[in-house]
């Protein structure tokens, strides 16, 4: 059965897609077949990292909430080149990109309730052992039913009061919903910080397992803004942390 | 009365006192909302993978009673207000969200 991994922040900005990315090209790498889910439709962003531009005919989750494309049609393998000779395989499901797209779902909404049911429905049809659901950022309908179905929830916060703050609130909605994991990671960790006394303090402050306290790096965003980090750059201490929290998280779910 | 209160103290039969569910379809944010704990996680686990027949009357049974209600009342309930549903495909029972959308900004 395919488990879902949601990935979700209190406020935007935690770099949460490029983690989702990222996670995804970990799990794949482990020879996993991942589905991802851009969730996030009012500010798309993930189908960058993996490359993915959408022709004229490539339909995205837009065409399934607010038409009638099914939902298998409209994930697209994105598999990176150095990772498609193994047996691992990463299928996006992208938001619509262009503006009016947009506007009419933020115009005219779509039932959760489809959401749902694609989740579902191309873990099953794709077999996948993981599906990772990229939230919009906040409380709402979505990231609520997100949060719900998820197998595990993996919050992403900087270290800053007010993510402090927004997180535990997103926590506590999360233990209401009964979600059976969770794990924490701090992002964007400036280098003058103590990791350790950060790690043992949001570990204090929140009660769920901190799954990496990642840092801070200028120099990843040169290289790999518009990639993955862990295809271009896998020594780099933000990804091994982030292959060593896919590894934990397997370990986990699977 | 709201779900979260406590059954009738004067003892009165389960019958007479109606479960206080909200009206209306089922949303995330009232799910969230919803008292006892074990109703929440009966339609959590509803929205997952579904409840077969045995785990559907497991969770009645354990939610019920918070709610001074028998099992098949409840049961009932949450199918007449359409919040649980029998998938024929799956063959498990499911949590059915209701009509309401996500929030739409004010248009120009």
């Amino acid at each position: 059965m395919t488990r879902i991994l949601s990935v979700h922040s209190f406020r935007g900005g935690t770099g949460k897609s490029n983690l989702s990315a990222n996670l995804a090209a970990a799990f794949a790498a482990k020879g996993l077949r991942v589905g991802v889910f851009d969730t996030d439709l009012a500010s798309p962003g993930i189908h960058v990292l993996f490359g993915f531009t959408a022709g004229p005919d490539s339909h995205t989750l837009n065409d399934h909430l607010q038409g009638s494309i099914p939902i298998e049609k409209c994930s697209h393998d994105v598999t990176p080149a150095s990772l498609a000779g193994g047996k691992g395989r990463i299928y996006l499901v992208p938001a619509a990109m262009d503006g009016d797209r947009i506007a009419r779902l933020l115009r005219e909404g779509y039932e959760v309730e489809r959401l749902n049911d694609a989740l579902f429905s191309l873990g099953q049809s794709q077999h996948l052992d993981l599906l990772i659901v990229d939230t919009h950022p906040g409380i709402n309908e979505e990231t609520l039913l997100s949060t719900a179905i998820s197998d595990c929830l993996v919050m992403v916060m900087r270290p800053d009061q007010q993510d402090y703050l927004g997180t535990a609130v997103a926590i506590e909605v999360a233990q209401r919903l009964m979600v059976p994991e969770a794990r924490l990671v701090v992002n964007k960790l400036p280098a003058h910080f103590d990791a350790e006394q950060v790690r043992a303090r949001v570990a204090q402050s929140y009660g769920i397992p901190v799954g990496a306290i990642l840092p801070l790096s200028d120099d990843l965003l040169t290289i790999a803004s518009g990639s993955l980090a862990l295809v271009d750059v896998p020594s780099h201490p933000w990804s091994a942390g982030v292959t060593q929290l896919a590894a934990d998280l397997a370990d986990a779910l699977l | 009365m709201r779900s979260s209160d406590p059954p009738d103290a004067a003892g009165a039969s389960a019958a007479a006192v109606p479960l206080a569910l909200p009206d209306g379809p089922l949303s995330m944010g009232r799910l969230v909302a919803l008292e006892p704990a074990a109703l929440r996680q009966l339609l959590t686990m509803g929205l997952r993978a579904g409840l077969a027949e045995p785990d559907l009357d497991a969770c009645c049974a354990a939610a019920a009673p918070s709610l001074g209600q028998a099992p098949e009342q409840l049961r009932a309930r949450l199918q007449e207000r359409g919040w649980l549903r029998w998938d024929p495909e799956r063959q498990r029972w499911r949590t059915r969200l209701g009509t309401d959308r996500p929030p739409a900004p004010p248009q120009a």
